[in-house]
């Protein structure tokens, strides 16, 4: 332990002669390859992105004739193609901002409603005590990496006509039939079941961390479980609870499967994901439209992003195994 | 602008329905002990209103609210009236809060699991061995049809494997690489390692010429290419986020760096398709090229290529999406593990000697194994269902159709259920140990 650190920290002696010979210049100029090889990787990841960008900024003969990169030496940018994609009349319009609306509309119930069912969930499994506790936590944590493909065929049957029992010739409907095909509600109701397994799971797993000594003082106070979680557990969670807030929301608003699966048949229902893949198949070409289109589709997501990736990568490093 | 106060209403009732549900039903509980006859109404009209609801098996038209409405004003009478009268023992009513609470607690959450992922997927399974109307058990004859059919399984051309070139540099690179370790074994007498750099990368640069070798004999079947895409994403992302997190460590702008690499993380599959159609853009040669690699490759003094038009190869410029995506999580997680790797450990290693390479593979590696077998487990989940990305580049079409798509298209454009459902039991299937794998995983950190 001594020796390692006295090496590590004890400096360079000043009575050694400054190496400065050839091989020593040569070593020097190798150390510094992990860094260009780094930095090339960075330019290498973000140049896609970029191209969309620049692109999106470009008059439409200019998109469609020469690289984006030649913006470089003629720099001439417009906003006509964000007008067009987010106007809703004119041969070019995508009509964004209707979609846009929908992405949020379909976004924020399905980031709130799982984070208040999961908080009373993952609570009850961190700090009650009940028979098959173990089970059900283990079932969830089983159900974090089913697939959602398995979902999908019996949800739209259950939206299209609801769920019935037949037992000795008598029908009972066991879920009714809402009409929610087609409906943005169907998107959100279906992403709350499907964030719930993560949601629970991660807020568990930071619920079980908090001090026992806290919640034991309380539960001497003679608080119940709801005033302990209201009053103590939830104002303490809620690191966790943007973690999740914030994972919840990237997956939503970039889900493609659920959106299209419930409201692929109802254009003015569809979300940013789903107009822009459609707008991909139909106008593959118009580079100028698409670029505007797909930026703002991922701009919001981006600047939350870039704004809390503390959160997000928290949420990550706690429970990376979402199916 | 209705939208708007539309998706504000929807949110507030709804945000008010489950908190207030469950703040009234945690309050009736605490009314049991002292003033039963609160808890006996409120606790009649709830069952009353289920009954209610569940007595109306018919249409559940406009009229059809009236049925659960009643059933709780009638339960609500007879808990108020009746039930009120004849409190059970103070013993069982102090008992009651405690006992119930668990459920309601949980309740919500179970419901909606159980309707969004369970039930649906005791479902799936079930369907999946009916025929096609849903009238009849067929037994396995679904998966039987998936398995007959040549574009979704077959083995024919398998063969190709062992002739092709890319197979023989593969047995070229391990005989040589096999001969080296031995030999410097047997030179230095230390006994054969087979766990230092060169050995392990040789050899895992073999098995990836031999699954390229695969790819150009079995490209284009849907099981297949599923397979492909869950290898070439597993390993490179793996790779790829490794040594960025290796290479970033300490390094000035670590942070602006990994930050770079992260963001496709934040973007949609969608997003990220329509980013990499115009990186592989192509024109004709007579004109200026706009796809970023076509332009490249234009430039290296090739004639400009249909990049996700060419089979098989076209299928790895779709992986590469992926691998785009996904070496950002990659990354994350093991520079969060590398970080955590003891410094005594590293130190002493340096300080006896050790070059900062044998530390990385010798003590680094072995430290963060745990990470990386979480980071591959997680990114084959991921990618066993890989759907979008394939959706908005090909449609599936040009030999790149995955299981995800081919299933979405069977049971929804083609309104096949029972195939379609068949075929996601097989995504399914393909998970499932990797399911067990993590409960393992988190019981033994759990005991730990």
């Amino acid at each position: 332990m001594t020796t390692a650190t006295q090496a590590a920290t004890t400096p360079v002696p000043t009575a050694v002669r400054p190496r400065v010979g050839i091989g020593y210049r040569i070593h020097k100029a190798l150390g510094t390859i992990p860094t260009f090889v780094l930095w090339g990787l960075v330019l290498l990841w973000s140049l896609p992105t970029m191209g969309i960008f620049v692109s999106s900024f470009r008059d439409e003969t200019a998109v469609k004739t020469t690289g984006w990169w030649t913006v470089v030496s003629d720099p001439e940018l417009t906003l006509q193609n964000y007008q067009d994609a987010f106007s809703s009349t004119g041969a070019a319009s995508a009509n964004m901002w209707e979609h846009f609306l929908n992405s949020i509309a379909i976004t924020v119930p399905a980031t709130i409603l799982p984070l208040a069912i999961a908080a009373f969930a993952a609570y009850a499994f961190a700090w009650m005590d009940f028979k098959g506790r173990n089970w059900l936590f283990v079932g969830t944590v089983a159900l974090l990496a089913v697939p959602i493909q398995m979902s999908l065929i019996p949800l739209l049957q259950l939206y299209v006509g609801g769920a019935h029992l037949t037992i000795f010739g008598e029908t009972f409907t066991v879920f009714p039939d809402l009409n929610l095909n087609g409906t943005i509600t169907a998107v959100w109701l279906t992403h709350i079941g499907f964030g719930l397994p993560l949601a629970i799971f991660l807020l568990h797993n930071y619920m079980t961390g908090l001090p026992r000594d806290v919640i034991e003082a309380a539960r001497v106070d003679g608080a119940n479980h709801p005033q302990i979680f209201w009053r103590l557990i939830l104002p303490l969670s809620v690191p966790a609870l943007a973690a999740f807030a914030i994972f919840q929301f990237l997956w939503v608003w970039n889900d493609f499967l659920v959106a299209l699966t419930f409201v692929g048949n109802e254009p003015s229902k569809a979300p940013l994901t789903v107009r822009l893949a459609s707008l991909a198949g139909s106008r593959g070409q118009d580079w100028h439209l698409l670029t505007a289109a797909a930026f703002i589709s991922i701009a919001l997501p981006l600047v939350v992003f870039f704004s809390l990736q503390r959160f997000f990568v928290r949420g990550l490093l706690a429970g990376s195994v979402k199916g | 602008m209705g939208e708007i106060i539309d998706t504000i209403v929807s949110v507030a009732v709804a945000v008010g329905v489950v908190i207030g549900a469950f703040v009234a039903v945690n309050q009736l509980l605490d009314q049991a002990p002292r003033r039963f006859w609160i808890f006996a109404t409120g606790a009649g009209a709830i069952l009353g209103a289920v009954v209610g609801a569940a007595a109306n098996s018919g249409g559940w038209f406009l009229g059809g609210s009236l049925w659960p409405i009643g059933g709780a004003v009638v339960g609500a009478l007879l808990g108020g009236v009746v039930w009120a009268r004849y409190p059970p023992s103070m013993h069982w009513r102090r008992r009651l809060p405690d006992r119930v609470r668990p459920l309601v607690f949980i309740g919500p959450a179970l419901l909606f699991v159980g309707i969004a992922l369970v039930a649906p997927t005791i479902r799936t399974i079930y369907l999946s061995f009916r025929d096609r109307q849903g009238e009849e058990a067929v037994g396995f004859e679904n998966y039987r049809t998936i398995f007959r059919n040549d574009n979704l399984f077959t083995f024919d051309g398998a063969g190709d494997i062992l002739t092709s070139r890319t197979f023989l540099l593969a047995i070229a690179i391990t005989v040589v690489a096999v001969t080296i370790t031995i030999g410097r074994g047997v030179v230095r007498e230390r006994g054969v390692d087979f766990t230092a750099p060169l050995p392990v990368i040789s050899l895992g640069t073999a098995v990836t010429l031999v699954v390229v070798a695969a790819l150009g004999a079995l490209g284009g079947i849907v099981i297949w290419n599923n397979l492909f895409w869950v290898f070439f994403v597993a390993v490179f992302s793996t790779v790829a986020g490794l040594a960025i997190a290796a290479l970033a460590d300490h390094a000035r702008g670590e942070s602006i760096a990994k930050s770079f690499i992260f963001m496709p993380m934040a973007i949609s599959f969608v997003g990220a398709s329509v980013i990499w159609r115009f990186v592989y853009a192509f024109t004709p040669a007579s004109n200026d090229q706009i796809g970023l690699l076509n332009a490249a490759w234009v430039g290296l003094g090739g004639d400009p290529q249909t990049w996700i038009q060419t089979q098989p190869w076209n299928t790895l410029f779709l992986i590469a999406i992926m691998i785009w995506i996904q070496t950002g999580f990659a990354m994350v997680l093991l520079s969060a593990a590398i970080k955590g790797v003891p410094h005594e450990l590293t130190e002493a290693a340096l300080v006896d000697g050790a070059t900062r390479a044998q530390v990385f593979w010798r003590i680094t590696l072995p430290q963060i194994r745990t990470t990386l077998g979480v980071v591959i487990t997680t990114l084959i989940i991921v990618v066993l269902k890989i759907y979008d990305i394939v959706k908005v580049m090909t449609s599936g079409r040009f030999s790149t159709n995955v299981l995800a798509n081919d299933m979405f298209d069977t049971a929804f454009t083609d309104r096949n259920r029972e195939l379609g459902a068949a075929l996601a039991v097989l995504i399914f299937v393909g998970v499932v140990p990797l399911m067990v794998v993590n409960i393992l995983r988190m019981r033994r950190a759990a005991q730990a």
